[in-house]
């Protein structure tokens, strides 16, 4: 009997030795905050943010699950409360100021060595090529303390104009346009009940609440107009090789006072300090606005009442240049705590949801998987590390290949990627009702290639991080910024406000601002 | 020595009632020292860097400062009247009406608000007084042209006193109608006898009798000068009418939590409830001398 025993048991050991090969390393699970808009996001049937192939994927290739400490909207209170307590999650994306603060209090630990390791090739090149900037930003003494998000460098808003109530108004829409036909436009869309259901209800141009100008990536934004005056508010650049920080300019005063008088004359949404624009976009209200390639609104607003938007350059000066900024290289990071026991397995599982999404798994059946998210629209934002990680001029090269595919049909040489886009323009081609297809025309097709128009002016942001002084003033000069340029625009105070703002500004920390920044840039070339 | 077996029972039963005061008020009330140190959250209350008044001077050097300060009083002074007159007003009305089942009713309706939290409220109010809300209706059947009072620097702070006012005046007006019970019937009869009309004996006979729950109520309520309302403008504000409404709760909520400037927003904080406790002693002693009534 024993003897039967002994030799069950060491079949049994036998058995479980190949197993335990197998398995080389144990499950992990990493909690994670997580920043997330169910708004306008749809999932494949049965799947959810808990459950969805690049969870799926990502687990198949480490064996990393997922558990989300918070799901917000916003989700900066969190953050910020998680970083005054110490009490963090395992993975967190943050801000510039909260990777400064998290940084001092030494809540994060470096992972250069895990991402040496287990870097992908597609996040090494993302690394090398073209954001040596944002990994520099992320390292202190030669550590690596997180994975900066690496944005797209050519991709700002414009204009879009609603076709089919510019037919109705026997409006014809230029190539370029002009900002005196911006205006033009939104004054007749605004009057003439484009919408047609007799009442006055329509709106001329919707504007961000948050920033009204500044930055070049937010739908809404009145940047465009601002630029084109010579504004760069809320960047550090420099202007004719001295450093400036772009909102206590002569040229965004002039801006401010422009924009204030087309709010008065009611070119702008007079309701735009309270409320979403999105609505307004989506609730077929408006016909024209400033936005991104990828802008939100639009398939919704095409499957509420089949508003036609098409992409304009501009507005644009008489020589038709136009005139935007790159954005920051980075102002977000995935940080690892300082008590996550495995960093590793943070770089492995932003390397495998990019590999799902970017058809870089060398698998048909994975790729096969994110076909399926590509034609159903699914966003991007359900991976778990939600984190942009691109390499270069994505969006630039989007427009040319996807306008190349449906042009000539032609798909040699063109990313698997782009070819799911080309695809489920086909789709749509064949069946109307297909909105994700629309998209790919209208925003990949004609919007990405904006980024191509060859006037395109950028200025480059030379400074993106926190100073000393900034840790303690920044906030407050901001909050003043925000809520000056507000006023004027609305009308609730005079030009003048902003004389005040400046002054303000300098004696308020900004000057000892302006001279850190001056002495990085010094000690840095 | 047999009141001292009662009190021992009472004191047992007011326990759970300090530890709670314990841990949530005075417990943290020593954290306050942070306003002195550059506070990082790592290193603890005890190991961050001693920069004694540091805070309270920038404090004192923003210019944000005064405004969040004058703000406060202003806002939270108009709500102490307003939340006074108006319950004494409406409840002497109310004691004259005679149909019982109406007097219920409204007290009834005019309570509700008061248990919802701005939380749930803001969001109504601000679609009433929006662009094309129901007050602008109002205003363009009038002929005038809609204005936006959320964003208006002129009319924000008055939706903000209104609203606090309808909110809280039904509150007011159930203790103010309890003290009009208490008055003693004789004295009207009294009253009619000496040929008194409705109107002399509200004035000769309610309002005196409600005159020590006035003096007691307004006495009490001036330990929240500081207090504007946190809730309430958090949940209906924006950055263009920080001007008028920018308080110094709310200002604190942005500077420590959102801005993680955590020793600034503690210094401000802690000067507020400094001049809080010496109000508070104010009305305690003025509550002492004119009714009578005294907390400690």
């Amino acid at each position: 009997m024993r003897k039967l025993l002994s030799l069950l048991l060491a079949a049994a050991l036998l058995l479980t030795i190949p197993f335990a090969f197998a398995e080389e390393r144990e499950e992990v699970t990493l909690t994670m905050g997580k920043e997330f808009d169910y708004n306008g996001k749809h999932f494949l049937e049965g799947q959810s943010l808990e459950n969805n192939y690049y969870l799926d994927y990502i687990y198949d290739q480490w064996k990393v699950k997922f558990e989300y400490a918070w799901i917000e909207t916003d989700d900066y209170q969190k953050d910020s409360a998680a970083i005054a307590t110490g009490e963090l999650p395992d993975v967190m994306i943050v801000d510039q100021a909260q990777f400064t603060t998290l940084l001092e209090n030494d809540l994060i630990q470096p992972i250069t060595e895990a991402f040496e390791e287990y870097a992908t090739p597609y996040m090494k090149n993302a690394r090398d090529i073209y954001y040596i900037e944002s990994y520099d930003a992320a390292t202190v003494k030669g550590e690596l303390y997180a994975i900066p998000k690496t944005g797209v460098k050519k991709q700002h808003v414009f204009t879009w104009i609603r076709q089919d109530w510019a037919d109705k108004l026997g409006i014809e829409i230029p190539e370029l346009i002009t900002l005196d036909e911006v205006i033009e436009i939104a004054k007749r869309f605004r009057d003439e009940d484009p919408d047609g259901n007799g009442e006055n209800d329509t709106i001329g141009l919707p504007l961000d609440k948050k920033y009204i100008i500044g930055q070049t990536q937010t739908d809404y934004i009145a940047s465009p107009i601002a630029n084109l005056m010579g504004s760069y508010a809320r960047i550090w650049y420099l202007k004719d090789g001295e450093l400036t920080y772009g909102s206590v300019t002569e040229e965004t005063r002039n801006a401010l006072e422009y924009l204030a008088e087309l709010y008065a004359d009611g070119v702008f949404d007079p309701q735009f300090a309270t409320r979403d624009e999105k609505e307004v976009v989506v609730g077929g209200k408006c016909g024209i606005f400033f936005g991104a390639w990828c802008a939100g609104p639009l398939q919704n607003s095409y499957g509420f009442d089949g508003a036609d938007w098409v992409p304009v350059v501009g507005p644009v000066d008489e020589e038709g240049y136009f005139y935007t900024t790159f954005p920051v290289p980075s102002n977000e990071y995935v940080v690892v705590a300082k008590t996550c026991e495995h960093p590793e397995a943070v770089v492995q599982a932003v390397g495998a949801e990019y590999d799902f999404h970017r058809f870089l798994t060398g698998d048909p059946e994975w790729e096969a998987k994110c076909t399926e998210y590509q034609n159903e629209g699914v966003n991007w934002r359900i991976m778990p590390i939600d984190i942009q990680i691109e390499n270069g001029d994505i969006v630039a090269q989007r427009g040319i290949d996807v306008a190349h595919m449906i042009e000539t049909g032609d798909r040699t040489g063109i990313s698997l990627e782009n070819q799911s886009f080309y695809n489920a323009y086909l789709k749509w081609v064949e069946d109307p009702s297909y909105l994700t297809g629309w998209l790919r025309w209208k925003g990949m097709a004609l919007g990405c290639n904006v980024a191509n128009y060859e006037k395109n002016v950028y200025t480059s942001p030379v400074f993106w991080g926190t100073t000393a002084t900034m840790t303690e003033a920044w906030s407050n000069l901001q909050a003043m910024e925000d809520e000056t340029f507000m006023n004027i625009v609305l009308g609730n105070a005079g030009i003048e406000a902003f004389d005040e703002f400046v002054e303000k500004w300098y004696a308020e920390g900004g000057q000892t601002i302006i001279d850190e920044v001056q002495a990085y840039l010094d000690a840095r070339s | 020595m047999r009141n001292k077996k009662y009190a021992y029972q009472y004191h047992l039963m007011l326990l759970p009632v300090m530890a709670f005061l314990l841990v949530f008020h005075i417990f943290p009330v020593f954290g306050t020292v942070i306003a002195f140190e550059k506070f990082m959250p790592a290193k603890g209350i005890f190991g961050s860097e001693w920069v004694g008044l540091k805070f309270f001077q920038q404090m004192l050097s923003m210019s944000n400062s005064w405004r969040i300060f004058r703000n406060t009083v202003i806002i939270a002074v108009w709500k102490i009247v307003m939340n006074l007159l108006v319950p004494i007003c409406f409840s002497i009305l109310l004691n004259e009406i005679t149909h019982t089942w109406f007097k219920r009713l409204s007290q009834t309706i005019i309570y509700l608000p008061h248990f919802m939290s701005w939380v749930v409220l803001a969001i109504p109010i601000m679609n009433i007084f929006s662009y094309d809300g129901v007050v602008n209706g109002l205003v363009k059947v009038l002929g005038g042209e809609p204005v936006m009072f959320l964003a208006s620097n002129t009319w924000f702070r008055p939706i903000l006193i209104i609203t606090d006012v309808w909110k809280e005046f039904g509150f007011g007006t159930i203790v103010y109608l309890a003290a009009i019970t208490g008055i003693d019937p004789a004295l009207y009869e009294a009253a009619v006898i000496d040929g008194a009309n409705r109107g002399q004996r509200m004035w000769h006979v309610t309002l005196p009798g409600m005159l020590p729950t006035i003096v007691l109520l307004a006495t009490r309520s001036l330990g929240n000068v500081l207090n504007a309302g946190f809730d309430q403008i958090f949940n209906m504000y924006i950055p263009a009418v920080y001007e008028t409404s920018d308080i110094i709760d709310t200002y604190v909520y942005r500077a420590g939590l959102l801005d993680m400037n955590y020793s600034l927003s503690t210094a401000v904080g802690f000067m507020k409830s400094v001049i809080s406790i010496v109000l508070i002693l104010t009305s305690n002693r003025l509550a002492w001398k004119y009714a009578g009534y005294r907390i400690f």
